[in-house]
């Protein structure tokens, strides 16, 4: 029997208290998902897991009340080592690291999230998943990512971002100019004109610039570095570079109108339709 | 950089530092700029003799929040003005692109319209925020423009944009700004309020993680992407009975 939300708080609630978005529990090994339907009924199956760790933000896990009974949990798999890599190196999206993880082959798989009644969570054993705040602040902008990240459509995405995303790992030697330039942008942030759903679409590039005392290399040569980068991209049909086709600011340079008129581009993460050849 | 502002009326010259903070009417001052700027007009005209300040004004222009003081003459040196560099909010000192968006903040200009009150293209004013170099001529100008507006901010783009949309005598603040008749805009307009959040705290920023830095990443990846079949190891799946109710 469900609890009755519109009721007071129960005993149970208090102990939601103790737990954070990472942490996790080892005693539930499953997983459930959807994997067909029939007549109209889902058809539920298990899947096995290590464990399972919350998804759910940590103010939304302890507040009780109507519209507020469920958390979302991800299981813990144990990862291969090639996955593993892959994580540690923040080139998947799909898969988050715990700061503390039962073992060391253990990452939480985002893309099987499961829901879970808060009486439920209040009953079982937590495990701490993360000791500091910072890690636990990455935790949760990986799960940012997996889940919000801007789609950019395909053809930008398979031609110019993958092709800034080769450009840049060929050049990335510390000491090089090209090295000291990239270290010093902190974001880089596009400009569709007049929108990505548009036939023909102007792309601009900001390059935000780190603070000055972070910064590697002077600002000319960054230019001059970031010119180079973006010329001899193949453009897909309906996308053209603005003209000139990006700029360097920093946070201060930058109105908050340009931030929210600009998507977040993070070469990492990129989503790209089709496999490389 | 110091540079000589080669159009101030003979009748000002700089106030300190401390003299600027100690602040005054702006009314006062609007008005005195306005009427001491007409007398210099006058002035400059060969008409000279008598200026038309009214009585309110002359009692508080001695002590007025000004970057300017009126006295009988001036020499060269005293017309000096010091345009650059000016410090942001943070205490730190602007550059000239810092300067430029500094300008569009308080403006809510598009890069178009900031051309135009530059006299430049908008080509030449992403040169400059990409760090290259810029003509003694511009940057002077540049500096100018800043300080003026700084001067006469009243704390938003909006207020600021109905400033420049003001006239005085057929010509409008944004036509005198484009035509560097800066002090008449000064005069016309007068000092601002500023923005209301100028002297809160300083919001400490944490340092970020380098090894979290996209680059570092990336030059981590070894050229791997997301598109590969990177799994976690195979699971096992077993058929639930749905419960209904």
């Amino acid at each position: 029997m469900i609890p009755d939300a519109e009721a007071a708080a129960p005993e149970w609630a208090e102990r939601l208290r103790s737990w954070q978005q990472g942490d996790y529990c080892l005693d539930v090994r499953q997983v459930v998902v959807v994997d067909g339907i029939e007549n109209g009924d889902l058809l539920p199956a298990a899947g096995d897991a290590l464990g399972f760790a919350v998804i759910t933000q940590t103010c939304d896990i302890v507040n009780w009340g109507p519209a507020k009974e469920w958390v979302v949990v991800a299981p813990l798999v144990e990862a291969s080592e090639r996955l593993i890599d892959n994580v540690r190196r923040g080139t998947t999206p799909a898969f988050a690291p715990l700061e503390r993880p039962p073992s060391p082959e253990v990452v939480v798989d985002l893309n099987q999230a499961m829901t879970l009644h808060k009486s439920l969570l209040a009953s079982l054993t937590r495990v701490a998943g993360f000791e500091t705040d910072a890690a636990r602040s990455r935790f949760a902008d990986a799960i940012g990512r997996k889940y919000s990240r801007f789609a950019f459509p395909d053809p930008f995405a398979d031609n110019v971002l993958r092709a800034l995303r080769t450009k840049l790992h060929k050049s990335h030697g510390k000491d090089s100019e090209q090295g000291r330039t990239y270290a010093s942008i902190d974001f880089i942030r596009v400009v569709a004109a007049p929108s990505w759903d548009s036939r023909d679409i102007r792309v601009g590039f900001r390059f935000v610039l780190a603070p000055e005392f972070r910064r590697k290399e002077d600002r000319a040569v960054m230019s001059g570095v970031l010119g180079k980068l973006l010329a001899g991209i193949d453009w897909p049909e309906g996308f053209q570079p603005e003209d000139p086709p990006f700029t360097l600011m920093t946070v201060e340079e930058m109105t908050a109108a340009e931030w929210l008129g600009s998507q977040e581009v993070d070469l990492n993460f990129i989503s790209i339709s089709k496999p490389a050849v | 950089m110091i540079v000589v502002a080669p159009d101030l009326p003979p009748m000002f010259y700089p106030v300190t530092r401390e003299e600027r903070q100690m602040g005054s009417d702006p009314y006062d001052l609007a008005v005195a700029f306005f009427h001491f700027a007409r007398a210099d007009a006058d002035y400059t005209a060969g008409r000279g003799g008598t200026t038309n300040v009214p009585t309110r004004t002359m009692r508080s222009a001695g002590s007025i929040a000004s970057p300017w003081r009126i006295r009988t003459s001036a020499s060269a040196i005293d017309r000096t003005l010091e345009v650059a560099p000016v410090e942001n909010e943070q205490g730190q000192q602007l550059d000239v692109p810092g300067q430029l968006a500094e300008i569009k903040r308080l403006t809510g200009c598009g890069w178009e319209q900031l051309a135009g009150l530059l006299g430049c293209t908008r080509q030449a004013l992403h040169r400059w925020m990409n760090g290259e170099a810029i003509a003694d001529g511009n940057r002077e100008r540049l500096a100018r423009l800043h300080a003026t507006l700084r001067f006469v901010d009243r704390g938003n783009s909006e207020e600021n944009r109905a400033v420049m949309d003001m006239a005085c005598d057929g010509t409008t603040v944004a036509e005198l700004l484009s035509q560097e008749r800066f002090d008449e805009v000064r005069a016309y307009a007068g000092r601002g309020a500023g923005r209301p959040d100028a002297n809160w705290g300083k919001a400490e920023v944490a340092a970020p993680n380098p090894e979290d830095h996209w680059f570092a990443r990336l030059a981590r990846s070894g050229g791997a992407d997301d598109t590969g079949s990177v799994r976690a190891k195979p699971q096992t799946f077993k058929r639930l009975q749905l419960r209904k109710g």
